[in-house]
């Protein structure tokens, strides 16, 4: 993997990376320190994926580590940011489907992006969060219903 | 809410341009910072090479600097393992050659030396787009190479242990010349549990892409350690069986059938696999002589649940040596603070 390469990859997916790395994180400056992390590892360990969609997965499943870890670290921090960005998501209309993504428990919140936004199948997501795809399907079916439950309070 | 609008929410989470830029800056910096491993050092001069063809092998290997040495710090303890002129192929307009070969098994690292021996041999391999060649050999897919360089065969998976990989191949382009061009191509995997341990190696010829597989047994020395100790580092597994090498490691371990179990789609039916939170949380060291610890990092494997042998039923972590490390610098092993002496 040359600079060429890794350039092409980091501008294909420094969103999906920042996004992902946001949802865990539900802040800014943590989500950029994950982002940044997340592409060092990768020029660290240059290796060689069989096609961009295996890049695609590897920097998902990177980014997903390093913000678990985080947030075992900083768990009260991250309550912190959490009342933080619903006071940010409240101040904005625009907003508001976002701020009741983020009320989601990460659980609910990642496979709900991945499925929704980047279009992986439940068995892809399952495979990139260690978990069983019957598991991720029950949970993108309680993620809908709680979406959908606390909108319609509003 | 409808779909429309998280995809939207979704699409909002962004930064600002100048935020993507600055951290492109910073990660680029650090590369250029980082000690030299993979292809990063200065390359060797051309008479070098230019030698390998002029004297014996045999006597070369002694007497001149070698790619693989130059571009893997690691060879160079290892000289007395690399295999020269481990395989050559050609025609009348151009001949191929393995020059260097070095593995364990898990860690394969060759150079490939190309050589015009007329003019349409020279006039070929002055056009010849070798990084497409790479390339095409990324995107189609182990198994079905029709690229350029080696790769674990993986065809016929019936492995316990899940078996990763990385691969790359990289032009010497500052040994190049009219009529010679160099190589570099390596693959890392995570384990010794695929096919029979063969390689694939597909290279570009005049008459079209050749592809022939190589016997990856080894020709590093690979140490095998019983792990025991009267403490548990975890209520997940017990750890017992290592893999040691000047390149590599491979840590295996019984699982305490607490773990979780996914299906995973593509080959291998059920498998166990650690919980997040034990997977974030297991710290192994190496330990040196004078006490040096030394964290590892690598390859979790997730494992098949049929494991049939009395050792393992679980890669707990598998890699590279760390960067200026030798087998023999391991005295002990250090997982979740328990300690396993090597013997």
């Amino acid at each position: 993997m040359d600079n060429a390469e890794i350039k092409r990859i980091y501008e294909l997916y420094f969103d999906t990376v920042y996004r992902i790395s946001f949802l865990y994180m539900k802040n800014e400056n943590d989500a950029l320190d994950v982002t940044e992390d997340t592409f060092c590892s990768m020029i660290r360990r240059l290796p060689s994926f069989e096609n961009d969609e295996k890049a695609k997965a590897w920097l998902i499943v990177t980014a997903s580590n390093k913000c678990r870890t985080l947030l075992k670290k900083w768990w009260n921090k991250r309550n912190d940011y959490t009342e933080a960005m619903k006071d940010v998501a409240a101040e904005d209309n625009k907003n508001s489907v976002l701020s009741e993504v983020l009320n989601l428990s990460d659980k609910y919140r990642i496979p709900t992006y991945l499925y929704y936004y980047e279009g992986y199948k439940t068995s892809e997501i399952g495979e990139m969060l260690g978990e069983k795809t019957s598991t991720i399907q029950t949970r993108l079916a309680k993620a809908r219903e709680l979406l959908k439950l606390e909108l319609e309070e509003k | 809410m409808k779909e429309k609008d998280l995809i939207t929410a979704f699409s909002e989470i962004t930064v600002d341009e100048s935020a993507k830029n600055e951290i492109e800056r910073k990660i680029f910096i650090k590369q250029k910072e980082k000690k030299p491993t993979f292809f990063k050092r200065p390359l060797i001069a051309v008479v070098a090479t230019v030698c390998v063809f002029a004297c014996s092998l045999p006597v070369v290997a002694e007497s001149v600097k070698s790619h693989l040495r130059e571009k893997f710090p690691e060879a160079e303890t290892m000289q007395e393992n690399i295999q020269y002129a481990f395989y050559e192929d050609g025609d009348e307009h151009i001949k191929v050659t393995v020059e260097e070969f070095l593995s364990d098994e898990m860690n394969v690292l060759m150079t490939v030396h190309y050589k015009a021996l007329d003019e349409k041999g020279k006039e070929w391999l002055i056009n010849r787009n070798f990084e497409n060649d790479a390339e095409a050999s990324r995107s189609i897919g182990v198994g079905r190479n029709v690229g350029f360089g080696i790769h674990p065969d993986m065809q016929d998976n019936t492995i316990i242990h899940g078996v990763n990989y990385s691969y790359n191949t990289e032009e010497l382009k500052e040994s190049a010349t009219e009529t010679d061009r160099f190589f570099v191509t390596f693959y890392e995997a995570s384990g010794r549990d695929y096919d029979s341990a063969k390689g694939i190696f597909s290279y570009p010829m005049p008459s079209g892409t050749k592809t022939v597989y190589f016997d990856t047994k080894g020709n590093v020395p690979v140490s095998e350690f019983s792990l025991a100790s009267d403490k548990v580092p975890s209520e997940y597994f017990t750890p017992t069986y290592m893999e040691l090498s000047d390149l590599s490691f491979v840590i295996y371990a019984m699982q305490h059938g607490v773990y979780e179990t996914f299906s995973e789609p593509r080959h291998y039916g059920n498998r166990w696999i650690l919980p997040d939170e034990e997977y974030d949380n297991i710290r192994i060291y190496f330990v040196k002589a004078n006490g040096e610890r030394i964290r590892l990092d690598g390859w979790m494997n997730s494992t098949h649940p049929d494991e049939k042998n009395n050792y393992s039923d679980l890669v707990l972590l598998s890699g590279r040596l760390p960067e200026g490390m030798k087998a023999e610098d391991v005295v002990s092993l250090e997982i979740n603070g328990v300690e396993y002496k090597l013997k």
